[in-house]
């Protein structure tokens, strides 16, 4: 019997049918178009609600899709909860710090006085000095770069020590996070009602304290210059702390350190990388207290070569597993470098030496100090940094709550909320998305005002932010900053705390840099992304505003942040995605308050490319090839680079290539070749640096550059992070001269970092 | 090829049921579950598992295929059994479906554990490894006191990675469960009317009960 068969007789006579067969073809037909019709719903309300947002994060691919199901089970399961700072009442009444150039120890005294004096010498590198092992290169590889070199390099002293810092003198309103006033806490366990205005009680920093009377954040900047080495010896104090101040649940819990400068061409010794540190010198994940390392930077361009020169390093600490602790805590530092070589060609005197009037006649005015050091009027950093601050009743849930690193007074148990730091930086060891904040900070005052007068200025933007990516455009607005929360909005949409709500473009910024310095041609932005570890450099001219009119005295303009970010893994608004136009968050507060001279230029031509082999494309399939990727071990491993954590003893091995093989991450020196860094996808944006030589990126998704990737314009330029959109592929070129050791590669959100996004690589002799 | 044929129908025709629509069910809840089974192993897995998702889904799914074809048809022809002689057409569709869910749900779930304890005993092994280089409770903070006693270390971390699959597996039961009523129902809705064979029943009545007292192989005979 066949199915129809069989089917007109169930319809005869089964027990299941109903007693009339008029209403019966009806109500099965209906139900069956229900559960199509109910079907097509489906997939249409999928495709109009689902398939964008996927497309956004990169996950609309047959792997994005479970991809994005895996991300919301895991938010589910990882619990993160983060507390809402208190409202800081009055922003943009608290100076912008510039700082002040730091003095190097004179000679005089470190050559007399100190009982172990930096120099070439076996062992003179650190404070492990001799052991007899050759292999533990506590000896500087080389202590000269250039002939012309002085013998004697300028010697700093950096301390890293506990102390304490304040984001604000302002009075704040603790809220909750519908923005509503809430009860704070205090030290002594007193509890304070609702709608009580506080002072915030100062922060507990590891902080860098460069010669002066404590340590600040961010630490001292050195400026330095090129043809003029600088060796700084590092020390860390973190064991001292005199203040007796409580260190909270962050930070390294030994307290060791790795410094970084980021990225200096520099020996591996010098370059604090965990991938030398855990094989060579301490032989640990850093520094451990009462240890100090001189790390010598030689102020020096890869190869000799004038074109590979740079503008703006910053050192921060890289301790192996704590990165990201270590400098949301403080370890930051700041290192402007200039070029004072002339090249008659464009003009008289140093090219880039922070005088307006010699060479490119950027903007800056020189000040030679007696002690060897400079500053530069008109040249201003901007590092910027977002935090949270501890409300007293959010869960501590962090992996570390279990290894007893961070025992509670009792000694014994850690305890899982604290009122007692109320109002103090609050830490999330291991977010599965990575750490951002709620108060924006620039150079370590949350909502600063500047007073400028009407001309150039020359601004160096830093990210020393652990995730955050920031969108930055200059406004003006007919109307003062308000408080988010008294626009309504709640939860994530309060990061940030301040919004502008009639702000308007008034200004373009001329991009003159990036990571890898000067550029060949500037050009002009409405507004510019800057990613965690990357530098980007500008001429902003105060003297009018973009429609050509002329700034009277005491107008506003605000630097302003329009992505919007709630957590680490990508933002949700930018302009080159989804535009929010209510999302205009004032981080920066200028002021017009006069006029000054103004003999800067605005330059239509700097410093050339360095050369790329013409070649290169015959490097192609011999690239080592190297995807980044999310992945999952109980907590410390969430982060992986074709497909293993960071393992520091070994050098990386490269993905099978077009040409079936599988090289290690190991270049001869002098060698150059191409590296493949893929983002493997998971909705996830990665800020991928490498350490050593700057590289260029030659291809992005299969396209050649030059012209650049519209969301990535600074593809142009020579850099040392590749900025990776979700499932995005660069092809880089890359060269390894004149230092041979280990150094890594890494992801720069300071949370995937530390959960062994990182792979160790080397350049060999 | 006709001898299978023939025992298929043979059997068919002994439980009484739509093997096309038995199969629609496995493969719809099968590849449904696998869904979310492959997300779990997304969100709490092994990263010795990292492969990526699709092609595991495809894998997983297909070879769990079998058990959820006799899981829907253990719940269809105890539906029948059970509430084959009510009156209620409701109770009767509605009682098949509910332990088509609970048949296939627990089946799902039990692949999620499975999943879940393989993972967990990779990533124990792992942690060892993990511990030589990433933590460093050896170098204990200063000032700190000794924890000695206490789960932490690898201890820990392996708790906290058994809670992490624990809670996992429990939020996997939920959503496992609330799919599955969704998909049955849809596929009920399209197969409402081939779930069942005729049944004759003067003819019918004695296989049935032959099939309920498990002694198939004398009612072929």
């Amino acid at each position: 019997m066949n199915e129809t068969s069989i089917e007109q007789t169930e319809n005869e006579t089964s027990r299941l049918d109903e007693p009339t067969k008029v209403t019966q073809l009806p109500r099965r037909m209906f139900l069956k178009l229900g559960a199509v019709g109910a079907a097509a719903v489906a997939v249409g309300t999928t495709s109009s609600l689902i398939v964008p947002e996927l497309r956004r994060k990169g996950l609309l691919s047959a792997n994005g899709v479970f991809d994005a199901s895996s991300q919301a089970l895991a938010a589910l399961v990882y619990t993160e909860v983060f507390p809402t700072s208190p409202l800081i009442l009055n922003p943009f009444s608290d100076p912008f710090v510039k700082p002040k150039a730091a003095s190097p120890v004179p000679y005089s005294m470190w050559s007399n006085d100190w009982k172990y004096k930096p120099g070439p010498g076996i062992g003179q590198q650190n404070s492990y000095g001799d052991t007899g092992d050759p292999t533990d290169n506590n000896t500087h590889q080389r202590w000269k770069g250039y002939d012309t070199d002085p013998d004697i390099p300028l010697v700093y002293q950096i301390k890293a020590e506990v102390d304490t810092h304040s984001f604000t003198t302002s009075l704040v309103l603790p809220i909750d996070k519908n923005g509503r006033p809430t009860k704070s806490f205090d030290a002594s366990g007193k509890v304070y009602p609702a709608g009580t205005k506080r002072k915030l009680p100062d922060s507990t920093i590891y902080g860098f304290n460069g010669g002066g009377d404590h340590a600040t954040f961010p630490g001292p900047m050195i400026n330095a210059e090129y043809g003029r080495p600088v060796i700084v010896r590092f020390e860390n104090h973190l064991d001292e702390n005199v203040q007796q101040l409580d260190v909270q649940d962050f930070g390294a819990p030994d307290r060791s350190l790795l410094i970084h400068l980021h990225n200096g061409h520099t020996a591996p010794e010098s370059d604090g990388n965990p991938h030398w540190s855990m094989t060579k010198g301490p032989h640990h994940h850093g520094f451990r207290t009462k240890d100090w390392v001189d790390q010598l930077y030689l102020n020096w361009p890869a190869g000799s070569d004038d074109l590979e020169k740079q503008s703006f390093f910053w050192f921060h600490d890289h301790r192996m597993d704590h990165t990201g602790s270590n400098v949301y805590k403080g370890m930051v530092g700041l290192y402007p470098i200039y070029d004072p070589k002339e090249d008659l060609s464009v003009g008289p005197g140093g090219l880039d030496m922070g005088d307006e009037n010699q060479g490119y006649r950027l903007p800056g005015v020189r000040t030679n100090n007696l002690d060897g050091s400079f500053d530069v009027e008109y040249d201003v950093p901007f590092a910027l940094a977002d935090f949270r601050l501890d409300d007293g009743v959010t869960m501590h849930q962090d992996i570390h709550d279990t290894q007893g690193e961070f025992p509670g007074p009792n000694g014994l148990d850690t305890p899982r909320t604290h009122p007692e730091w109320w109002g103090k930086t609050f830490y999330k060891h291991f977010p599965s998305h990575g750490f951002v904040g709620d108060i924006f900070t620039v150079n370590g005052v949350a909502y600063p005002v500047m007073e400028v007068k009407r001309r150039k200025y020359r601004f160096r933007f830093l990210d020393a932010s652990v995730s955050r990516i920031y969108e930055l455009k200059l406004m003006s607005s007919s109307t003062p900053p308000k408080a988010a929360r008294d626009l309504g909005f709640t939860g994530d949409d309060l990061q940030g705390q301040y919004r502008l709500p009639n702000g308007q473009q008034c200004m373009q910024f001329l991009q003159i840099a990036t990571d890898g310095g000067l550029i060949p041609t500037p050009f002009l932005r409405d507004s510019f992304e800057l990613w965690p570890a990357k530098r980007r450099e500008f001429i902003v001219d105060f003297s009018k505003y973009q429609d050509g009119t002329t700034p009277d005295l005491w107008d506003e303009i605000y630097l302003t942040n329009v992505m919007k970010m709630p957590t680490g893994r990508m933002w949700t608004n930018s302009s080159r995605s989804i535009p929010d136009p209510a999302y205009k968050v004032p981080m920066v507060k200028f002021v017009i308050t006069g006029d000054a001279d103004d003999n800067s230029l605005v330059p239509t031509k700097l410093r050339d490319l360095p050369f790329v082999r013409q070649d290169w494309q015959t490097l192609m399939n011999q690239r080592s090839i190297f995807e980044v990727e999310r992945g999952a071990l109980g907590g410390e491993i969430e982060w992986l680079i074709n497909g293993d954590q960071f393992n520091p003893f070994e050098v990386a091995t490269s993905l099978r290539n077009p040409a079936r093989k599988t090289p290690l991450a190991q270049q001869k020196m002098g060698s150059n070749n191409l590296w493949e860094i893929r983002n493997g996808g998971g909705g996830w944006v990665h800020p991928f640096h490498l350490h050593m030589e700057e590289h260029r990126t030659m291809m992005r998704n299969g396209k050649i550059q030059p012209p650049a990737d519209s969301g990535h314009p600074d593809d142009i330029s020579k850099e040392d992070l590749v900025a990776l959109d979700p499932g995005e592929s660069t092809i880089i070129y890359r060269q390894f001269r004149d230092f041979v050791g280990p150094y890594v590669a890494h992801c720069h959100n300071l949370a995937h970092e530390d959960h062994a996004m990182m792979f160790g690589w080397e350049i060999i002799p | 090829m006709d001898t299978t044929f023939t025992r298929l129908d043979g059997a068919q025709r002994r439980l009484s049921v739509y093997w096309l629509t038995i199969a629609f069910f496995a493969v719809v809840i099968a590849f449904g579950d696998g869904f979310w089974v492959t997300s779990v192993q997304g969100a709490v897995g092994a990263i010795e598992r990292n492969d990526p998702p699709f092609d595991r889904w495809l894998r997983d799914s297909t070879l769990m295929l079998p058990l959820f074809f006799l899981a829907v048809l253990a719940a269809i022809v105890l539906g029948r059994r059970w509430f084959g002689g009510s009156r209620s057409r409701l109770l009767k569709f509605g009682a098949t479906a509910l332990l088509m869910v609970l048949f296939t749900s627990a089946l799902a779930i039990t692949e999620v554990a499975a999943s879940s304890a393989y993972d967990y005993r990779l990533q124990s092994r792992d942690l060892a490894s993990v511990h030589a280089f990433h933590q460093t409770i050896a170098d204990t903070a200063p000032g700190a006191t000794t924890t000695t006693g206490r789960c932490v270390g690898i201890c820990a971390e392996k708790q906290l990675t058994l809670h992490s699959h624990m809670k996992a597996l429990r939020i996997a039961s939920v959503v496992l469960l609330l799919s599955n009523i969704v998909l049955v129902l849809w596929v009920m809705a399209l197969r409402s009317d081939r779930i069942w064979r005729s049944n004759q029943v003067p003819a019918r009545a004695p296989s049935e009960a032959a099939v309920g007292r498990g002694v198939t192989g004398a009612v072929l005979s």
